[in-house]
């Protein structure tokens, strides 16, 4: 519980910041599906056969499971708001245009009769009659569209539009409990407070109905107008995946863009999403750049050749086989640091010390030993398997969850796990990684990747960032990870005392 | 007097049965013409066709001498006022509201409209401070009905069609609101097209009674005509039947002459505990279903003095003397 609070009180910025995207997300959402559904649903009224078919289309529509929508949709709208929206649309149509369809046609049949009677106009007995009278149904499938997407926005932080999920996913990736709860806290309690809300509005008339959708319609214009009117019209983005590692990289670029050039303004979105996202929004012109690694862009998002692979598994730098083949794409890397995020197998450092290991040669001496390894690792050539082939590595090895092993090893269960080699808790275990000196793991290195056209565009940004080309040793990551993750620094505060430490920055008059 | 409604040759059929079979009438301007029949006798059909609710088959209807086709629909409903059985008061507008729906749509000046729905109002028998700004639910089934009424008549036009609107209602709210009826027609002076099924109401406020059976029209002539000289046995029967009328209604209609009692028996449906627990206190009157006519009644009271009701707007305690009460009024309002 303490930890929860104190989670809360480093969080508190963060999560005023999400709630609004995430409110801003939802209210958008439900607005569309209410503008689509209730007139849908006024103009099935007369048409039997078009509502059951459109019932069951919405009815199907929201069997489809949320996250294959917004995988689907990925490819025909890039990321971030606009396939989030739509999925959220998806999902409230149904509650909507089935409350409004059944509360319109369940009035009962005398009103009708009587407002046809008086000579009403089609538009006057559906405003005066027939809309206030089905008001409490339909309020009542807002309600549940309402709920529904407040849920189902949680999975925006994956495709990079924000919002409580982005609280929760870290809370995941970065293994912090509190974070994930107070994120699904926060979800929780906005979902109920807009319920709340909704009741209150189904028992008003029809009129103080109309004034309170007014209003936040006009709100929303509003603020819509602002936002474009106030948006800064040259700015680049840079992004960055999940975690503390890219959050600290991408301050780092904007201190050193901003230096270079103190006009330009710099939007940072951290915890953007997951490798792939980040891949096409660059490709989408959604972000300008993302620090990613030369590992990931050979194994994941280009195919070298057979001859490259060969190359790459016998140890050669992969950095010009990605730069070039991100050529073909349009894309290019810039110069990368010097510290190799890689697999690493880890041992404490008292253990090593006892035993004098610095490699993984020399571990491969001792006999059992019982090992927490992640299921992934465990089967990977590039895992156990391959350690076991290249350096005649044999362990007991219990396969666990990744959340686990480090406090697993800490307890001294086990003695030696899997992990990358600037993880934060490395430094907050003291626990050693060890030398890959057989090279088994591919090389892992950071460099700022983005379009070639942007980087022709800007070659002074290109010049800043290329700074950071051939710095920042593992020792010095795994110490900025540990001051983010667990000294709860900002990402920002790291980066910048990082980079006036190395002189990469001058300190502004 | 000139024809205000003429039908002629008209039939309504509906997929297969024949609402309306080859209908001749006329309805004069300014006179209270009451259509009375069985249920199934085309009456309401042909009352709906008036205001074109109903669309008839074949044949042709004339509004003040024009085929009611060549109307603008909405316009023409401006005109025809009309009063459901129903009710069918919009629930989500105040009483005002109510009213002031088709002056608004008359579009009249907004003071003009206020002053209409106040001085209705009054006519009716209703304060305007206490009424106007009112919910329908928040009014009793006669006051509800007093202002369906007034929102028929409230822009003055020149015909009213009234489909059953007392059926729903106790017999004493009933008897107020067909005075109000025929009040309201003597100072106005429109041509009221009336639907029943009930003969003494027919009787009372016809000035001229058409009666209806399976889409034909028996005849058509005044309450003496009909009383002295039924055109067939079914007229004679039907006329009869209503004579007979205050020992044939449910025992449950009889509420406003009983005292209400809050326990014996939640519902239908649970006769049994209540009859039991009725044995166990020797005060305790009988039990009788709201459904049994009063005829039947009869034995029992005799008995016992005192019976409980059990009806669906709630239970009442009846006696003898309150019977004979209702059946004195009764006689009045059959002497009148």
């Amino acid at each position: 519980m303490k930890d929860v609070w104190q989670t809360f009180l480093d969080q508190r910025g963060a999560l005023v910041q999400q709630l609004g995207q995430h409110i801003e997300l939802s209210l958008l959402a439900l607005l569309v599906a209410v503008v689509i559904a209730v007139p849908l649903a006024i103009w099935a009224q007369p048409h039997k056969r078009a509502a059951n078919f459109l019932l069951q289309l919405t009815g199907i529509l929201q069997t489809i499971p949320s996250l294959a929508v917004l995988g689907l949709l990925i490819p025909l709208v890039g990321i971030g708001n606009p396939p989030t929206l739509i999925a959220l649309v998806i999902y409230a149509l149904l509650p909507i245009f089935q409350n409004t369809y059944v509360g319109l046609d369940e009035i009962d049949p005398a009103y009708k009769e009587a407002a046809e009677a008086f000579g009403m106009s089609r538009w006057r007995k559906l405003v005066k009659v027939e809309l206030p009278l089905a008001m409490p149904v339909i309020i009542g499938g807002i309600r549940t569209a309402m709920v529904l997407i407040i849920g189902t926005a949680t999975l925006g932080a994956f495709i990079g539009a924000g919002g409580l999920g982005t609280m929760i996913m870290t809370g995941i990736n970065a293994n912090i409990p509190a974070m994930t709860f107070i994120g699904a806290l926060a979800a929780a309690l906005l979902a109920l407070a807009f319920s709340a809300g909704l009741s209150v509005l189904q028992k008003l008339r029809w009129r103080q109905v109309l004034l309170v959708l007014g209003a936040v319609v006009v709100g929303f214009g509003g603020y819509g107008v602002y936002q474009a009117v106030a948006a800064p019209k040259d700015e680049i983005v840079i992004a960055g995946k999940m975690g503390s590692e890219p959050s600290i990289l991408i301050n780092m670029y904007k201190l050193l863009i901003q230096q270079a050039d103190p006009s330009v303004q710099v939007t940072l979105k951290p915890n953007f999403g997951q490798t792939s996202f980040l891949y096409s929004a660059v490709q989408n012109d959604k972000i300008d750049l993302y620090p990613e690694f030369t590992g990931t862009v050979v194994t994941s998002l280009v195919k070298p050749s057979k001859a490259q692979n060969a190359a790459i598994a016998a140890g050669s730098d992969s950095y010009p086989i990605a730069k070039s083949l991100l050529n073909k794409e349009g894309l290019t890397l810039l110069t990368p640091m010097k510290y190799n995020n890689t697999y690493a197998v880890v041992v404490t450092q008292a253990f090593a010390k006892a035993h004098n290991i610095k490699t993984i040669s020399d571990l491969a001496r001792e006999r059992g030993l019982i090992a927490g390894f992640d299921v992934e690792f465990n089967n990977r050539q590039d895992g156990y398997k391959g350690l076991q082939k290249l350096y005649g590595l044999s362990l007991n090895v219990k396969t666990m969850s990744p959340d686990l092993r480090y406090s697993v090893i800490h307890s001294g269960k086990i003695q030696v796990t899997d992990g990358y080699s600037t993880d934060s808790q490395i430094r907050q275990y003291n626990l050693l990684a060890l030398q890959d000196d057989k090279k088994l793991f591919p090389i892992y290195q950071g460099a700022p990747l983005m379009k070639a056209s942007f980087a022709a565009k800007h070659p002074a940004l290109v010049k800043a960032l290329n700074k950071l080309g051939g710095r920042i040793t593992e020792t010095q990551m795994q110490k900025m990870n540990y001051e983010v993750n667990v000294q709860k620094r900002s990402a920002a505060s790291v980066a910048k005392a990082f980079l006036l430490k190395q002189g990469l920055l001058k300190e502004a008059k | 007097m000139g024809e205000m409604i003429e039908f002629s040759h008209v039939t309504k059929q509906f997929a297969d049965n024949t609402a309306v079979a080859d209908l001749n009438l006329a309805i004069r301007a300014g006179e209270l013409f009451v259509l009375v029949g069985t249920s199934g006798s085309g009456k309401t059909t042909t009352l709906k066709m008036i205001n074109r609710l109903v669309a008839p088959t074949s044949g042709t209807i004339t509004f003040d001498g024009k085929a009611l086709g060549d109307f603008n629909l909405r316009r023409l409903r401006w005109d025809i006022g009309y009063v459901l059985q129903q009710i069918a008061l919009f629930p989500t507008m105040t009483v005002g509201q109510n009213i002031a729906l088709i002056p608004e749509m008359k579009k009249w000046p907004r003071a003009k409209v206020k002053q209409a729905v106040d001085e209705g109002l009054r006519s009716v028998g209703l304060d305007p401070k206490t009424y106007r700004d009112r919910l329908p639910s928040e009014l009793s089934g006669g006051e509800q009905q007093r202002i369906g009424i007034l929102r028929a008549l409230v822009a003055r036009p020149p015909v009213i069609l009234m489909d059953e609107p007392f059926s729903a209602l106790d017999p004493l709210s009933r008897t107020q609101l067909q005075d109000l009826v025929l009040e309201l027609h003597a100072r106005l002076g429109m041509t009221i097209v009336f639907v029943t099924h009930d003969m003494n109401e027919a009787m009372r406020l016809g000035d001229r009674i058409a009666v209806m059976k399976e889409g034909h029209l028996l005849q058509v002539g005044t309450p003496t005509e009909i009383a002295e000289a039924p055109a067939n046995t079914f007229v004679a029967d039907f006329f009869a039947s209503a004579q007979r009328s205050p020992l044939s209604v449910a025992v449950a209609s009889l509420a406003p002459y009983g005292t209400a009692v809050a326990e014996a028996g939640e519902g239908p449906g649970d006769s049994d505990a209540a009859q039991r627990s009725g044995a166990s206190s020797a005060k305790s009157a009988p039990v009788v279903s709201g459904q049994m006519t009063l005829s039947e009644l009869l034995p029992e009271l005799a008995e016992s003095n005192h019976v409980t009701v059990k009806a669906q707007e709630g239970n009442f305690e009846l006696s003898a003397s309150a019977v004979l009460r209702y059946l004195a009024d009764n006689e009045k309002e059959q002497s009148k």
